[in-house]
């Protein structure tokens, strides 16, 4: 009837856990580097990257891929560092970098001694990314830099920044733009904490000011930093475990339907709010069944659509708006009154559902998802 | 769990889309579609005759021998084609013969509904009692009452008639005291109507198979549904791309644009969904309830909003009797009503869930 589920890949997932079994102490190890490195000996982090640049070098594989991320998450062992370092800057580097580049950052990237704020938006460049304004300007041997960025995360516990800035100001608007790596730790750059609707600060607003970068801090070539922007290593795409974060919200959900009182009962009881949770758990089912589905296709080595990361990106977020508003359902009138941070009781989700905003926002916003959609896996025309 | 399908499979599916490329283009089906039995009966024997009948059947009695997957898979394809017949009531009368009936029973239907020669069909319902649990007929020892909204009156020989307690009777179209009320129906690729029993002499198979037909039902309801929903926006967005208003091509509004990205979007995990639900009633039946009924629930839902909202966006011409839209508008509304409403079947899937 159906081909026997490969054993091959079982066999993988035995290796994987005898390794966490012998070497990951559990959350008692304190020593994630130590642990990282023979992770990275054993070809399960950093397997896009060559062993050069301090990488494990591993053909490409999402099925492996996967079953690492999964064993390591079960037992909580770390794995790659995170940011937008190992995530982004290295990628980049790899592919359009200078060798003497590649060896100077990434494999301090790789073991989180360097991390990387990414300063692509501005105030009037958000969508429409490469509206940029900031300017770089060539004196003698040095890049000059003026202009402000927003939305730039992590930059508080940065040392270096990767940006993107308008160096060719007569050229059309993708084509002035450079690519250009700097040392944040500088007068000319100002980082002021941005505070959000949630009232906290994961993301900053960047002033520069007469900040100053080498001429040769430069990615690729003057003039070609959008398309330099552009080149996310597809290595091994993972739609496959993007329902996890719906899955996981979900369970939080239910559990908040169960412990809640609406009414004089516990939430969960009342039809309506069943009628809910069944249609949004449904969502969740076939989110997850997409992703399977895009496992099983890569385990054939065979393509999913052209626009799986869209399908799949739009789908968790308005899983996430839904959850957002039924948690506001059940809160009722807890809703008004925030608790303090950490309490565990329904006015904790005044937060979530707030956060559910930045999900249709983060990382290109809902509609620039549809936009992508419509072109790239329904051919319609573009704007 | 790997429900991907194989290059076998996916051969295979390849032909009966061929198939029904060839047979199911507007004229013809629109033809069907407004009461030409001769069309209807030509496009269904010839599914037949590809060797369907015998999908679910086991090898040794003519069969494929193949599950649930492979026949919700091929479903798909039919909803997408919108072919008229009654495919979904053949196949569940197939597999129920072919897992709850004696060796007898199997020997006497099995091998002429795989060859094509013999149709069949499941009476489950009694009005809108969809559920084993509910069915009241009895076969002490002859059939009396009557079965509402069966698909396939006029051309099956043999039916599978539900009982109380999820028993099944086979019963012969031919047996005295037998009488067929056909209806006016909403989905006219696949009319409806009641079989009525008046002391009717029928056989009861051994094996109590109510509960796991009926998650066989959802699961190729479901599946009929995906096919007609992805047709319309496939259908939508070729057309938006040539209907020209304001001197442009209509898909260049972004109002419609993002439309049909959100429509395209719903219907992208429904078939991983369905596919994983028919894989469950395969492989780890135990499963099988609850996914089903989410199944039913979601898909079903979707797939008739899409169907909805695919036929406003082709403006007034998707107002038409002529045009297809309705077509398929209409088999999903018959997917979404058939064997227990979305609503209902989302709050049994909380119910199994232990919520």
């Amino acid at each position: 009837m159906l081909a026997p589920v490969a054993s091959e890949q079982e066999t993988f997932r035995k290796e994987v856990k005898a390794f966490l079994k012998e070497n990951w102490l559990g959350a008692a190890d304190r020593d994630a580097s130590a642990f990282r490195k023979k992770a990275v000996a054993a070809g399960y982090v950093y397997r896009s990257i060559p062993k050069i640049y301090g990488g494990s070098e591993q053909a490409a594989d999402p099925v492996k891929a996967h079953i690492i991320r999964e064993e390591f998450d079960k037992v909580r062992a770390p794995r790659e560092v995170g940011g937008n370092g190992p995530g982004l800057l290295a990628p980049t580097l790899l592919a359009c970098g200078e060798d003497w580049q590649k060896e100077m950052f990434i494999p301090k990237t790789l073991t989180g001694e360097y991390r990387w704020a990414q300063g692509y938006s501005e105030p009037g460049a958000g969508s429409d990314l490469a509206n940029i304004r900031t300017s770089a300007v060539l004196e003698g041997d040095e890049w000059v830099i003026n202009g402000q960025k927003v939305w730039t995360s992590d930059a508080h516990n940065s040392i270096f920044m990767f940006i993107l800035v308008r160096t060719e100001p007569d050229a059309p608007k993708h084509q002035g733009i450079s690519y250009l790596l700097l040392d944040m730790r500088q007068p000319g750059v100002t980082v002021r904490p941005l505070k959000q609707i949630t009232g906290e600060a994961h993301f900053n607003e960047i002033f520069l000011d007469n900040a100053r970068t080498p001429k040769n801090w430069i990615v690729g070539e003057r003039g070609k930093g959008w398309i330099v922007s552009r080149t996310t290593l597809v290595h091994e795409r993972n739609t496959v475990g993007a329902s996890m974060g719906s899955d996981h919200l979900f369970n939080q959900v239910l559990k908040l339907a169960r412990t809640t009182e609406l009414n004089g009962r516990p939430a969960i009881e009342d039809p309506l709010i069943r009628d809910e949770l069944g249609r949004i758990y449904a969502r969740v089912s076939a989110h997850r069944a997409a992703g399977q589905h895009a496992q099983n296709l890569a385990g054939a080595g065979r393509e999913g659509s052209p626009a799986a990361g869209g399908f799949t990106k739009l789908y968790g977020s308005a899983i996430s708006e839904s959850i957002g508003l039924l948690a506001q359902r059940i809160m009722a009138d807890h809703a008004m009154a925030q608790p303090v941070e950490n309490h565990a009781g329904p006015g904790r989700w005044v937060r979530q559902y707030l956060n559910s905003i930045a999900a249709q926002l983060g990382g290109g916003t809902s509609n620039m998802q549809r936009n992508q959609i419509a072109e790239r896996a329904l051919g319609l025309p573009r704007d | 769990m790997d429900f991907a399908l194989s290059d076998d499979q996916l051969t295979f599916i390849d032909q009966v889309d061929r198939y029904l490329r060839d047979t199911c283009p507007p004229d013809r089906l629109h033809k069907a579609f407004d009461g030409n039995e001769a069309i209807a009966s030509e496009i269904f024997q010839g599914l037949l005759e590809l060797g369907l009948g015998g999908l679910v059947a086991p090898e040794e009695h003519g069969g494929l021998g193949l599950g649930l997957l492979e026949a919700a898979s091929i479903t798909e394809r039919i909803g997408f084609a919108g072919a008229p017949g009654p495919w979904v009531s053949h196949v569940l009368a197939v597999l129920a013969i072919a897992n709850a009936g004696s060796d007898a029973q199997k020997a006497r239907w099995l091998p002429g509904m795989a060859a094509g020669e013999i149709v069949g069909a499941v009476a489950l319902m009694e009005g809108s009692a969809w559920s084993p649990e509910d069915w009241k007929l009895s076969a002490s020892p002859r059939l009396s009452g009557a079965k509402d909204y069966v698909m396939g009156l006029r051309e099956a020989q043999v039916f599978v008639v539900g009982l109380a307690g999820g028993q099944l009777a086979l019963v012969e179209s031919t047996a005295p005291g037998v009488s067929m009320t056909p209806w006016f129906s909403t989905d006219m690729t696949r009319p409806v109507g009641q079989i009525g029993f008046d002391n009717v002499a029928c056989e009861v198979m051994p094996q109590a198979y109510g509960a796991e037909l009926l998650d066989a039902a959802l699961t190729l309801a479901s599946a009929d549904s995906h096919g007609a929903s992805a047709r319309m926006v496939e259908d939508i967005v070729e057309y938006s791309k040539t209907r020209v208003q304001f001197d442009r091509p209509i898909a260049a509004f972004q109002a419609v644009k993002h439309k049909l990205a959100d429509l395209a979007t719903a219907v992208e995990p429904n078939g991983p969904l369905y596919r994983q639900t028919a894989a469950i009633f395969d492989q780890t039946p135990d499963d099988s309830h609850r996914a089903a009924a989410l199944a039913k629930a979601h898909i079903t839902e979707v797939a008739s909003n899409i169907c909805r909202i695919a036929t406003e966006s082709y403006g007034g011409i998707g107002y038409t009797w002529e045009h297809s839209a309705h077509i398929w508008l209409r088999r999903a509304m018959f997917n979404y009503a058939w064997m227990g409403t979305p609503a209902v079947h989302r709050a049994r899937a909380a119910d199994l869930a232990g919520w």
